[in-house]
């Protein structure tokens, strides 16, 4: 993987202390956690609007601090683009100005329209900010940061305070955005929705330390991921390719094994040969030691299982799936898995209703 | 109507209250910021520097320009020889209220500083500008009620400044002498009465006519930002 940022440091503010230590590749990365688990802090450090106590961050192998070489580049000159939770348009200034208030280069008037309209802001451009509603604000805001053309466009909280379909928007703004300019992204959030509808890659925060890190995949199964959000649930995240539609159901190959999921005919969201994300949730899949018939469940997934943890009051059976590297957790009884003599390396059915596998797309 | 040593009392008082402001306004402004953003071994120097005028007696202010500004002190002497003499001058009058006028000042610059949110310089620096462009683009333009509101209050204690002035510059007619001092001279002469009312009233329409005008132009201001409606 071609890494964006690489953040390995240590820092101290008063009582607090803190440590991270990962390295984000290139796409959307989203850094998720609870208020308070030392997200902003984290970012304001990569930001270099603060100075860790010592440590490395690079950003695409540049060094931005390295607390060995006493080398610390100031914040104007680090390649970062910064979209704080409130935006923060400078109140005095027109959208326009806002906008061109970082772009250093003459001939930039094409790409700032390209930018404007991309983000459906060009009517806006002689508005002051207060006049803005809170969607406009974050899309001028973005249009600002991305102006300047970052290497890494760092969002704080862009979905905070907002109703589900503007949130929704922005959702589908921030993947858009990556897809049409190929910028990387790292979004910090304490939403699970976010994380799971936009991330590629997601770093789990808590108490100011990094708790794990990795792809959405990996992450979503880890049960700190739930710990530390406080979630009720633990879900599994499976990519597969849409293969077709049958009637409402739409049929996902998962390397191999074909998946069904409850999809309109007339929307068709994806298609054919596109990749796709399936949720499912840890309490919907239900283990069978043999392939079943007989039974009103579609989805049959078969494979290994490779890790059985407990979990307060349930076990959670970790499932390698055949001839993939994919795997998928189940929330199970202890009972169960006494019952049907569960253990690591043994084959297994999972067994997952159409209509509990939500698409991402 | 007025007599033509109450008109020459008059602009001179504006003359001096005007040059005394101007040139304090960038100093107070630099002092302000530094008071207000930065943090430095012997930061509480500058600041009893500045607020000195505020707590001693202006009389006391005046003397100690005197003693050391005065052609009989070698600094004094020094600047006599380049042809600049400040006391018993307009331009003694000048820097006696610029003195008077700064605490004042840097006070409410430094509020605004403090009062002013951060994260907009953050978001500046992230964009690329540097230090000083922030301040200029940024810091400034967002303080500008509050500077007008600074300046204004600087100008009307220049006006208004007697005890120091008086001591430095002396009272001498259409050198020295101030609205306040003309007034202090008429109060003390018999039959003085009609012109010390006159010299009074003079004294405080420049105060009134400035208050508007930064009420008016930082009313503007703040609701181009949207922090009125």
């Amino acid at each position: 993987m071609t890494v964006a940022l690489s953040v390995d440091i240590t820092w101290k503010f008063g009582a607090k202390n803190g440590s991270a230590c990962f390295d984000l590749p290139e796409g959307i990365s989203v850094l998720i956690g609870r208020s308070g688990a030392g997200k902003s802090t984290l970012t304001r450090l990569i930001l270099g609007l603060n100075q860790p106590a010592a440590g490395i961050i690079t950003l695409g192998g540049d060094p931005l601090y390295n607390s060995q070489k006493a080398e610390n580049i100031p914040p104007h000159k680090r390649a970062l683009g910064w979209v704080p939770q409130d935006a923060e348009l400078f109140p005095h200034m027109t959208v326009e100005k806002n906008i061109t208030y970082g772009v250093q280069q003459k001939n930039s008037a094409a790409y700032i329209d390209h930018v404007m309209d991309l983000l459906s802001i060009t009517p806006l451009k002689k508005r002051i900010p207060h006049t803005l509603s809170g969607g406009e604000t974050r899309r001028v805001a973005v249009a600002r940061a991305i102006a300047c053309k970052p290497a890494l466009l760092i969002l704080d909280e862009p979905t905070t305070g907002l109703d589900a379909i503007t949130k929704a928007n922005v959702l589908k703004l921030i993947k858009n955005l990556h897809q049409k300019t190929n910028l990387s992204i790292l979004m910090i959030t304490h939403d699970y929705d976010d994380m799971i509808n936009v991330a590629d890659y997601a770093v789990l925060m808590d108490n100011n330390h990094i708790r794990t890190a990795g792809t959405l995949e990996e992450v979503s199964q880890t049960p700190e991921l739930f710990d530390t959000l406080g979630l009720p649930e633990s879900s599994s995240i499976l990519s597969g390719i849409y293969k077709k539609q049958e009637g409402t159901l739409a049929r996902i190959n998962i390397d191999g094994q074909s998946v069904f999921i409850t999809m309109p005919a007339d929307v068709p969201k994806v298609m054919g040969g596109h990749e796709i994300k399936l949720r499912l949730r840890s309490r919907d899949i239900s283990l069978s030691l043999h392939p079943t018939e007989g039974t009103s469940i579609l989805n049959h997934l078969t494979g290994v299982i490779t890790a059985i943890t407990p979990h307060s009051e349930n076990i959670m059976v970790t499932l390698q799936l055949e001839n993939s590297t994919q795997t998928i957790t189940a929330q199970i009884t202890e009972k169960s898995v006494i019952s049907m003599q569960l253990s690591e390396g043994m084959p297994i059915t999972a067994l997952i209703k159409a209509a509990a596998v939500k698409d991402l797309a | 109507m007025l007599t033509s040593n109450e008109i020459e009392a008059l602009s001179l008082s504006l003359k001096v209250a005007g040059v005394s402001t101007v040139f304090l306004f960038p100093i107070a402004v630099a002092l302000a910021y530094i008071l207000a953003r930065k943090n430095f071994w012997g930061k509480i120097v500058i600041e009893i520097f500045v607020y000195f005028p505020l707590v001693v007696p202006p009389v006391v202010i005046g003397y100690l320009l005197l003693i050391t500004l005065s052609p009989a002190t070698s600094f004094g002497s020094f600047l006599s020889n380049l042809g600049i003499n400040p006391s018993f001058s307009w331009q003694g009058a000048a820097i006696a209220s610029g003195i008077m006028a700064m605490p004042l000042m840097v006070r409410a610059i430094r509020q605004a500083f403090e009062a002013e949110p951060q994260i907009y310089s953050d978001v500046a620096a992230t964009l690329g500008a540097s230090p000083f462009k922030r301040f200029i683009t940024i810091s400034l333009p967002l303080a500008v009620p509050s500077l007008l509101t600074a300046y204004v209050l600087g100008f009307a204690r220049a006006i208004g400044e007697f005890g120091a002035t008086i001591t430095f510059a002396a009272n001498i007619p259409g050198i020295t002498q101030t609205l306040p001092l003309a007034l202090y001279t008429e109060a003390q002469t018999p039959g003085g009465e009609a012109s010390a009312l006159r010299l009074a009233i003079l004294c405080l329409i420049p105060a009134v006519i400035s208050l508007v005008i930064s009420e008016l132009l930082s009313r503007r201001a703040r609701s181009k930002m949207g922090l009125i409606s």
